[in-house]
């Protein structure tokens, strides 16, 4: 996705609006001017300068490009915004389902989908992603000592 | 003389032999994935130092940590994902430089270069460690805020050709070192009501997002891969690193110097070294365009420096006892363990097992040169194997490996978070590199900044107070008004173009 530097300079512009709000209701260290929300405030500023001068430089020197919204690597690519969007879809079951259907079931899943998307026969789509998914179980579980979720298949590990 | 032929001896037991040679390649595996710090290298080794003598259980730390920061580097090249944070600073040149069919090269170079900056760093740990130790004792929040903002100024030197869009990136990675609990008060800072925001945004998952997950999408996006390019040998890798070695031998040398110093400054660690050589060396390269695009110079002066500050960081950890890092804060407790006590007796009393340590880290840096060629090796069948193959497993090393981190589901979704970020960014011309800096600097600088205002009662000129002070932040200022004073005079005399075409694109 490709958004004009006006569009973009107006969001930091906001953005440190907001934060600089945010961090003005922070409590102050002993009545000083200083306190949690100092720090803050000055990254907002700088935002804001950086936005501002992003905003005001395109307009002057691309004004026709400023506001334009462009999804240069996705239109007329559907194969490659479908595997972006598979990408996105294997992150969020592994937030969301993670814990209840354990990482190595997601993870097999995730490759299947992604082998047979790209390309890959059945029976090398399995194999590739059992192998896959059973080495990293082995190194994180086993060697490294990381409690990764194994959902069901805590019972049989 | 004798304590030397003692430490010899200590060293060429078949125990410390055995014990270098086994931690060197479970130091190497650990750096080569992504998510897996050196310190978890050494973490994770020390339940087994239990069972070892001192001089091993030592060994064991000194070889895995120096290969785990090498190993860093090879992830990195093959797959733009740096394997430790401390190889974040150059990943972009050696992941350019591969897409050209030169991974060998970078793996040669990123050996060669690391193993000299781990000897440099040894040799000067030898000889000056008490006076480099007493130096950095002085050292107080006034001139660590001014030199983590000397380190930020790097981020003009990093930012790429748009410098606006550079320092809007800082201005994020900084921002985003703010979340979680306040350093003075305790006040919760943009935390959402998030409880695992409390601890501020964890940094390895961060670092696996930023990098993997946008050069994930990028390749499934446009398919065309790294693997269709013919890589060089392994013979003519070492050739070219040669070549690389002639011709910038300085900034190798540079690059020792500054890791060694900044490694022995407590607060400053491997990745804070590497950058500062980066950002120095590409200040000075008389080809700086080339930076960012594939070029050599920056990796060898970055990893140079990075395995340079992992011996520098023993410098106070062995005469004072003080860590520099956290590497060295576990190898402390396993001196302790091992009822070796660390402190400005420990010549007197230890002589000869810290010489032997010292024979060790000289050991342990050679054996990156085999390690090194067997990297290399394995390097060109990784990039053999189909992309489609590769990339789908990519992913799922990169969630587990940000699980890993802190055992918890929310890596992932920093991941995601911080992920989707980057690649937005990078597809609208931020780049990546100050962000980074932000989030390693954001909270040294802050923290300090705020016990100096505490501890001058909120008078700003007293950050100046004190005589380094003073310096530091003098050279920090004369930085910070460099580019504006060229950006004035480029206004003054409207004839000279090319300064403010420089600062302004």
């Amino acid at each position: 996705m490709k958004f004009g530097d006006g569009l973009i300079g107006l969001f930091i512009v906001a953005l440190g609006v907001a934060v600089f709000g945010q961090a003005q209701g922070f409590p102050k260290v002993a009545d000083q001017f200083y306190g949690p929300g100092l720090f803050p405030q000055i990254i907002a500023a700088g935002l804001v300068l950086c936005g501002a001068i992003l905003f005001a430089r395109t307009l002057r020197t691309a004004p026709a490009a400023s506001f334009r919204v462009d999804a240069v690597s996705w239109r007329g690519n559907r194969r490659g915004a479908m595997s972006g969007a598979m990408v996105l879809a294997a992150l969020l079951a592994f937030v969301f389902l993670g814990d209840t259907v354990g990482f190595p079931i997601i993870g097999f899943v995730t490759l299947v989908a992604f082998y047979l998307w790209l390309g890959r026969r059945l029976p090398v789509a399995l194999l590739v992603a059992a192998g896959v998914t059973l080495a990293l179980d082995l190194l994180f579980r086993l060697v490294l000592h990381v409690p990764v979720p194994s959902g069901p298949l805590a019972a049989f590990w | 003389m004798d304590k030397f032929i003692a430490a010899l001896d200590l060293v060429a037991q078949p125990e410390t032999l055995v014990t270098l040679v086994g931690a060197s390649f479970f130091g190497f595996a650990i750096g080569c994935l992504p998510g897996l710090t050196a310190t978890m290298a050494v973490a994770l080794l020390v339940p087994m130092t239990f069972f070892m003598s001192p001089i091993a259980a030592i060994t064991s730390i000194v070889a895995a940590s120096a290969m785990a920061i090498f190993a860093g580097d090879i992830p990195g090249a093959l797959l733009r994902m740096p394997g430790t944070p401390a190889s974040a600073a150059y990943v972009d040149d050696a992941y350019e430089m591969t897409k050209r069919g030169e991974a060998g090269v970078v793996i040669a170079s990123n050996a060669t270069f690391s193993a000299l900056g781990g000897v440099f760093g040894t040799i000067v740990l030898i000889l000056a460690a008490p006076t480099l130790a007493d130096f950095a004792l002085d050292f107080s929040a006034f001139e660590f805020f001014w030199l983590g903002a000397l380190g930020l100024s790097c981020a003009v030197f990093v930012a790429g050709s748009n410098l606006v869009k550079g320092l809007t990136s800082l201005m994020l990675g900084l921002l985003i070192a703010t979340v979680g609990m306040d350093y003075t008060t305790g006040h919760p800072r943009f935390t959402f009501g998030n409880v695992n925001l409390l601890e501020g945004v964890s940094f390895i998952p961060g670092l696996i997002g930023m990098f993997a997950l946008p050069e994930i999408l990028r390749s499934l996006l446009s398919p065309g891969s790294v693997g269709t390019v013919a890589q060089v040998t392994a013979r003519d890798a070492w050739r070219k690193t040669w070549d690389a070695g002639k011709r910038y031998w300085s900034r190798a040398l540079c690059g020792s110097v500054l890791g060694t110093l900044v490694g022995a400054l407590p607060g400053g660690g491997a990745d804070t070294a590497a950058w500062i050589s980066y950002a120095g060396a590409k200040k000075m390269s008389r080809e700086p365009e080339k930076w960012g695009k594939g070029h050599i110079e920056g990796i060898v002066a970055g990893s140079s420096a990075n395995n340079a500050a992992l011996s520098g960081a023993w410098i106070p950890a062995i005469v004072f006892a003080i860590p520099g890092d956290t590497i060295t804060a576990i190898g402390i407790g396993v001196l302790y363990l091992k009822g070796v006590n660390p402190g400005p007796t420990v010549f007197i009393n230890n002589g000869e097992l810290f010489y032997a340590v010292f024979i060790v880290f000289i050991l342990a840096n050679l054996m990156m040169f085999p390690l090194g060629w067997l990297a290399i090796r394995i390097a060109r069948l990784v990039l053999r194997v189909p992309r489609d193959l590769i990339l789908p497993a990519l992913l799922v090393l990169s969630v587990t490996g940000a699980y890993a981190i802190d055992n918890d589901l929310f890596g992932v979704w920093i991941l995601l978070a911080l992920g989707l970020t980057a690649y937005l960014m990078e597809e609208n011309g931020f780049p990546i590199a100050p962000m980074v800096l932000g989030m390693v600097l954001g909270k040294i600088v802050e923290q300090n900044f705020m016990q100096a205002l505490i501890s001058t009662n909120g008078n700003v000129l007293g950050l100046f107070g004190r005589p380094i002070a003073a310096v530091l932040g003098g050279i920090t200022l004369l930085v910070w008004a460099i580019p504006l004073l060229r950006w004035g005079w480029s206004r003054l005399r409207p004839a000279h173009a090319t300064p403010r075409a420089a600062i302004e694109d």
